[in-house]
């Protein structure tokens, strides 16, 4: 099964499988996986990097993405390439002699996850070929909201937002403080049947109760239909980027997906 | 007249920190300094201004630009030596090189989303994650560790409240939109919170907000914008599985 996710960033991984290059790793940043590995396997006239050129075929194995900006997929992919030269990475370990470079390049990503500014981020771990999947260390397990997962991904462009819906909306509430809510900072539930409405902030402080030191929420419970939510899938439906959002809703209506974790 | 109380510098320490290295270069040469390496340039010139300006402290309790008592203890009698240096310019981006610098990187990665050897900031070879040079929050040896810490916590809090204060400011943290760090840094020096760059940046960090380094004007849309462009006349197209 293909997901189909609308404004895409991610960070991937490539695995060179030509026996003479022994396994090299090379780490980018992509808007469109699909077209990406096409480019670096047609060579740099096509688009391909030069340093990947002539030096494959080369596989995307690993894809991090769900990263809100470019930049913020930017910083990512610089500190995976320069782990030592990274400030917030300092505490990783050069590569051993009986690591390999992709052993190394997982132990660095791993680490990665658990650090700000990275941490609190909506990401997805997502193998993109089974036979050189890796699981988490027992002591490099990601944040609890950032979930690893296995399939093609597919960059979607965003259909052409539903404007005129917006403005034929009736008046709404929020559900916290009472107030109306104008469109630029509304939030809504994307859990089908919920009917929630809020306030931006408003329900970014709701959420904050528990962590009342940080700015940015990570997870919460709905107001409206109590369900766990992730903060970066509120904010992804609020742009019109539903396209991972009904694998997330239609699991966690079952369980979530640590439990179907052995450990 | 030999009050311990902070003095009012004649001649405040320009930002040498946010200069561009032709700048530094020539204002080294000015005192028959040959150029050195950039931080290199920036430390001589912060020690030059130093002695030339004795009884220079900093403009409050807290915060220093520089250690506070000059090196030869014995001159510190002195009257302060009137110069009138012209203060530096606000710091409106980081480093001046950085545009020119992005475009070369820009066109010579033409061919790729963005090459290996791409990072927004500054000169490949450099950390990318010293981008915001660290001025006012060198060693502050007027005071005392302990307060050091208690005056750094409360201007984080500072900093935290200045962010919810502002609806504007808040919304875009809770998007995920990048801040600019040189706008976030004129604003909060313009509501008289002084926090040095690393600092910032390390409290930024902690709160997982993405900041943004780019010049007014040349924002990464515009940037993406001209890649897509490229690449899309090169590009195979692949049918989605």
């Amino acid at each position: 099964m293909v997901v189909e996710v609308e404004s895409f960033y991610g960070v991937y991984m490539l695995y060179c499988t030509n026996p003479k290059f022994k396994g090299r790793i090379y780490i980018g940043f992509t808007v469109n996986p699909e077209r990406r590995i096409g480019q670096h396997n047609a060579g740099r006239h096509r688009g391909g990097a030069k340093r990947t050129s002539g030096r494959g075929p080369w596989e995307m194995v690993l894809i991090i993405h769900g990263f809100p900006s470019d930049i913020a997929a930017l910083r990512f992919e610089w500190a995976w390439q320069h782990p030592h030269s990274s400030r917030r990475l300092s505490h990783v370990a050069r590569r051993s002699r009986k690591e390999s470079s992709l052993q190394f390049h997982w132990r660095v990503v791993s680490s990665m996850l658990r650090v700000a500014p990275w941490s609190r981020l909506p990401l997805t771990v997502r193998w993109l070929k089974q036979e050189y999947r890796m699981d988490f260390a027992p002591e490099l397990q990601p944040p609890l909201h950032i979930p690893l997962t296995f399939g093609c991904v597919c960059a979607k462009t965003k259909p052409q937002q539903e404007c005129k819906e917006q403005d034929e909306r009736p008046v709404e509430r929020c559900v916290l403080c009472g107030v109306f809510v104008k469109a630029t900072d509304r939030l809504s539930c994307f859990h089908p049947s919920c009917q929630m409405v809020s306030h931006l902030i408003c329900l970014a402080k709701h959420f904050l109760k528990a962590e009342p030191s940080h700015l940015l929420p990570v997870e919460g419970k709905c107001p409206g239909c109590h369900h766990s939510v992730l903060w970066g899938s509120l904010i992804r439906h609020k742009n019109g980027c539903y396209g991972d959002l009904e694998e997330i809703s239609s699991s966690s209506s079952q369980s979530h997906w640590t439990d179907e974790l052995q450990l | 007249k030999r009050n311990k109380g902070p003095l009012v510098p004649i001649t405040p320490m320009p930002g040498f920190s946010d200069m561009d290295t032709p700048e530094l270069k020539n204002r080294l040469n000015r005192f028959g300094v040959r150029p050195l390496p950039k931080k290199q340039m920036v430390l001589k010139l912060k020690e030059i201004h130093q002695y030339t300006h004795q009884l220079q402290s900093s403009e409050s309790e807290e915060e220093t630009s520089g250690p506070q008592r000059p090196p030869n203890a014995s001159n510190s009698q002195s009257a302060p030596l009137s110069f009138k240096q012209p203060t530096a310019p606000p710091a409106v981006s980081p480093v001046k090189l950085q545009p020119s610098e992005e475009d070369e990187l820009l066109s010579a990665s033409q061919n790729s989303d963005t090459s290996s050897t791409f990072n927004p900031f500054l000169l490949p070879r450099s950390n990318p994650e010293l981008c915001v040079s660290e001025d006012d929050d060198s060693d502050t040896e007027g005071i005392t560790a302990s307060q050091a810490v208690v005056c750094e916590k409360d201007k984080l809090l500072a900093v935290r409240q200045f962010i919810l204060s502002d609806p504007k400011l808040y919304a875009r943290v809770l998007q995920y939109q990048p801040l600019s760090l040189a706008e976030l840094r004129s604003s909060l020096k313009a509501a008289g919170i002084r926090l040095g760059a690393a600092k910032l940046l390390d409290f930024l960090d902690s709160q997982c907000i993405t900041f943004s380094t780019a010049k007014q004007g040349q924002n990464a849309s515009s940037r993406r914008k001209r890649r897509v462009k490229t690449t899309t006349k090169k590009s195979v197209h692949l049918p989605c599985a």
